[in-house]
Parts: structure tokens; sequence; C-alpha cells
């Protein structure tokens, strides 16, 4: 069992609000950010040993990890948020770091990481390399140009005239968006001409996370802004 | 233009010294240590820039570029902190460090060939590293501060607070700049590889790292003022050393997609 099976929508959703509930009930206290802070340290360290990464930050153990880290997050602004003129910018940081970690890491199982073997005909049947399933589009993708830096056509309905199409560049470092979808030049140097590997992805809490890594920036810096001047 | 780089490096490695001689001087003397450490750090600068227009790409690809940014880095870091707290322990460790590093180079020169890999032409390439490397340098004298601070907390209790109070501010000023890079970091990994955070080997030490000196920051703002804190500000300078070059040697860690030097 890995995180990819368990945690998708809703069932992480329902996680996120246990982890929640049961913050209710933890009295957060120097000694348990030590506490906490050390399980963390722990448990990177034991990710960071680790050959399969990917298989170790899927595992039951490390998520048990994050959803202890995550819950005891919660506690700690719980606890402040009752004064929270004078912990604004804690709050802010803390908040931001708590949806970052709640919606990247239980969010990461509703996540799609696609190929598609994309030619000179429309097409919209991708493979599922992590999960080894096939997945159909909501949209179809052809090659128009290959290169580094390629040209691709998108289009709804291939076989309705007249046809509505889209033509995008990409390159590698520069993707393009289509549908809540983000589409990457994952290979263009196969041997057939006009045949390039595309990665297709689709992160549908991607936005909440940088909302997350915004809030618990400006809370970062403004705690840091405040501690010069104070000093 | 690496032919001449002796050049720069002896210079460096003259001046350096020079600062960290005249920084147990007396206050006539001691008064040059900073400009000397400063005018070592700009012949550095000099030559990273002569060889970034060279190359016609940044120098920041290889590991004995990176070394390069290191030793700059952290002399500065080193003279500027010597500036402010007047310790001479910090400069002199920085310069000797950063001399170590110089001298890596000299004896291991690498290919510093014009070609840039593809995934590395991004706009987040210079600021992401530049960041890291002044970091780094930051981090180096914090730990050198740390490490003073074990010696020294117990026998003598003033000394020990005000090496607390500057070791926090490095720390805090170090760690800082690793946010900030690690989240350019994220945003690069996602226009290239189609995900803010991937578990490779480097993103977890970097991770690691940063909650080490997470974990310091927590303890201060607790008012502890324990071995075991400046313990963490050393355990995270290891962290942070195999995050840099380490992992290039850890068995396990060979497929890192960050792995840029082979």
């Amino acid at each position: 069992m890995t995180l990819s099976t368990l945690f998708t929508f809703p069932l992480n959703l329902l996680i996120i609000a246990l982890s929640m509930w049961l913050a209710c009930y933890i009295k957060p206290s120097p000694k348990r950010t030590i506490g906490v802070f050390a399980l963390m340290l722990c448990a990177l360290l034991y990710i960071s040993c680790s050959a399969n990464t990917r298989a170790v930050a899927a595992s039951i153990p490390f998520s048990i990890t994050v959803f202890v880290i995550s819950t005891y997050l919660w506690a700690v602004i719980l606890k402040r948020i009752k004064r929270w003129r004078n912990n604004l910018y804690f709050l802010l940081n803390h908040l931001g770091l708590w949806l970052f970690v709640c919606t990247a890491y239980f969010g990461a199982s509703d996540n799609l990481s696609l190929k598609m073997l994309a030619t000179n005909d429309f097409d919209n049947q991708c493979v599922d390399a992590h999960k080894n399933t096939t997945h159909t589009l909501p949209f179809y993708i052809r090659t128009i140009q290959v290169g580094d830096t390629s040209l691709i056509s998108l289009c709804d309905k291939p076989n309705v005239l007249p046809q509505i199409t889209e033509e995008r560049h990409i390159a590698l470092n520069h993707y393009t968006r289509y549908k809540g979808y983000d589409i990457y030049l994952f290979n263009n140097k196969l041997p057939q001409p006009n045949v390039a590997i595309l990665q297709v992805e689709r992160q549908p809490w991607q936005y909440l996370s940088l909302v997350g890594i915004v809030i618990m920036f400006i809370g970062g810096s403004c705690m840091f802004y405040k501690g010069l001047i104070q000093k | 233009m690496w032919t001449q780089f002796y050049i720069f490096a002896i210079t460096f490695c003259y001046l350096l010294l020079l600062s960290s001689i005249l920084a147990f001087g007396k206050e006539a003397l001691r008064r040059w240590a900073t400009p000397m450490a400063l005018l070592g750090s700009l012949v550095l600068l000099i030559f990273i820039i002569v060889l970034w227009h060279s190359l016609g790409r940044p120098p920041m690809r290889t590991m004995g570029e990176t070394r390069l940014w290191y030793s700059f880095f952290l002399s500065l870091a080193g003279a500027i902190t010597y500036y402010k707290s007047r310790y001479w322990f910090i400069l002199n460790f920085a310069s000797l460090l950063a001399i170590v590093f110089i001298i890596i180079n000299l004896l291991k020169p690498e290919i510093h060939d014009k070609e840039l890999m593809p995934v590395l032409r991004s706009p987040w390439f210079v600021p992401h590293v530049a960041l890291y490397m002044f970091a780094y340098g930051v981090l180096a004298c914090a730990s050198i501060a740390a490490l003073w601070g074990i010696l020294k907390h117990k026998t003598d209790v003033l000394l020990g607070e005000r090496i607390f109070t500057l070791t926090d501010r490095l720390v805090l000023l170090g760690n800082a700049l690793i946010t900030i890079a690690m989240l350019m970091g994220a945003v690069w990994a996602k226009q290239a590889w189609g995900d803010y955070w991937t578990w490779d080997a480097k993103e977890n030490w970097a991770a690691l790292t940063w909650i080490t000196y997470m974990f310091y920051l927590h303890l201060r703002f607790q008012k502890k003022n324990s071995t075991f804190a400046l313990l963490l500000v050393i355990v995270g300078f290891v962290f942070l050393q195999i995050c840099w070059w380490g992992i290039n040697y850890l068995p396990w860690t060979q497929n890192s997609v960050h792995v840029y030097n082979n």
C-alpha cells in the first residue's frame, strides 16, 4: 500500500479534516515542538539515506509522520490564533506552511503524471508510468514541428469540422498549460521524424500549495524584518 | 582563462592569510584585516567575472566552478562578520576554509567547457545557485561561531551569550537565503520536470539542512543556550556539505538528476 493508492480525493480531504480535529486535543509545548522537530529530522534523514526515495515518501510510516507534523502545526496555529493581533506574522508563516504541507503531500495522490507519444495525427491516449495504466485526455494533441523548441497543436474534437485548434510552443524549461493540464516536451530526439514524447501533468492542488508558499513567505519575511527592526 | 587561475588564486590566498595575521595584531593593524579580506574577495570576484565572460555562460556548472563561488562568498561573509563582531576566529577559519577550497581547485582542475546542458538554460539558474552559495558561506561562518561556542560557552558565560547571538543572526540570514533559493529551485523544477518536488537525493538533503537550521532557530526562540543547539549548527553544516558535493560520492544517490559534473 502506498500513498498514491490510499489518499486520493476525497480521502485526503477527510485525513486533513481528521488531523485538524485531532489538533484540538493537543497542547503544544516547547518540549513537544522539539519532539516534532526531532521526528522531522529522523524522517528526512531516513529518506535521504534511502535509494528509492519516492517509495519511502509514499510509504505508510512516512505518511504517518507527515500526518503528525501537520496535526501539531495546526495545534500550534490554534493556540496562537486566540491572540492573533500579536502573532499575525507567526500565524501567516505557520498557516502557509501547514497549507503547503497538507496540499502538497496529501494532495499529491490526485496528481497525474502521464507520457504521450505525439505524432502528426491527433491523439489523446497517455500512459501513467507509475501506475502502469492508460489515461484518456479530455483533448487531443499532435505535433507540427519537433525540435529543441517544438510546436504542437491542441484541439477538443479532431473529427468535427471546422476544427478549432490552438498552437503552442514547448521547450525544455518552457511548458504550456491547457485545460488544467501542463504539457512538457519530454523527448524530442526520437529517430522517427516529427515524433516526440510529451509529459502531461495534472496537479489539482498546486494552486493551494502555491498560496501556502506565498502566505508562508510573507509571514516569514515580516518576522525576519520585524526581528531586524527590534535589534 | 583557467590557465591564469593560479595568479588570482595565489593573490587571493596571500591577501586572506595577511588579513588573518592582521586580525591578531594591535588595534591599528586589526583595522586593516577587513579591507585585506575584502580585497581578496574582490580578486576572486574579478576572476569569476572574467571566467564568466570567457566561457559565455555562468561559471556555476561544475564542482570546481561552484567552489570558486563558495570561496568568494565565504571570504566575504567572514570579512563582514569579523567587521561586525571583531572575533578573530571567524575571519581566520573562514579564510582557511576558503583557501582550502581554492587549493582543491588548483590541485584538481576540471574541464570548463562552454557547453551548458539544456535544463540549466533557465533564468532561475544564476539566482538559485548564487543564493545557495551565499547561504553556504554565511552558514559556514555560523558553524565556526558554533564550534567556538561549544568550546567556550561553559567557561565564559558572557562570551557564550555573544556567540549565541552571533550564531542566531548568521543562521537566520543563512536559512532565509536557503528558503528563497529552495523556493526558486522548486519553481524551476516545475518548469523543467513538471513537479515542484520530486524527492530527489539533492532535494532531500537540502530539506534536511533546512529543517536542521529551523530546529536550531526554534530551540533558540525558546531561549535554550545548550550545547545541543550549537551542535545542530555543526550537524546542519555537515548536511549542507553532503547536499552540495557529498551526494556525488554516496552510492545510493548516483541516479540523482542534480548531478551535473559528470
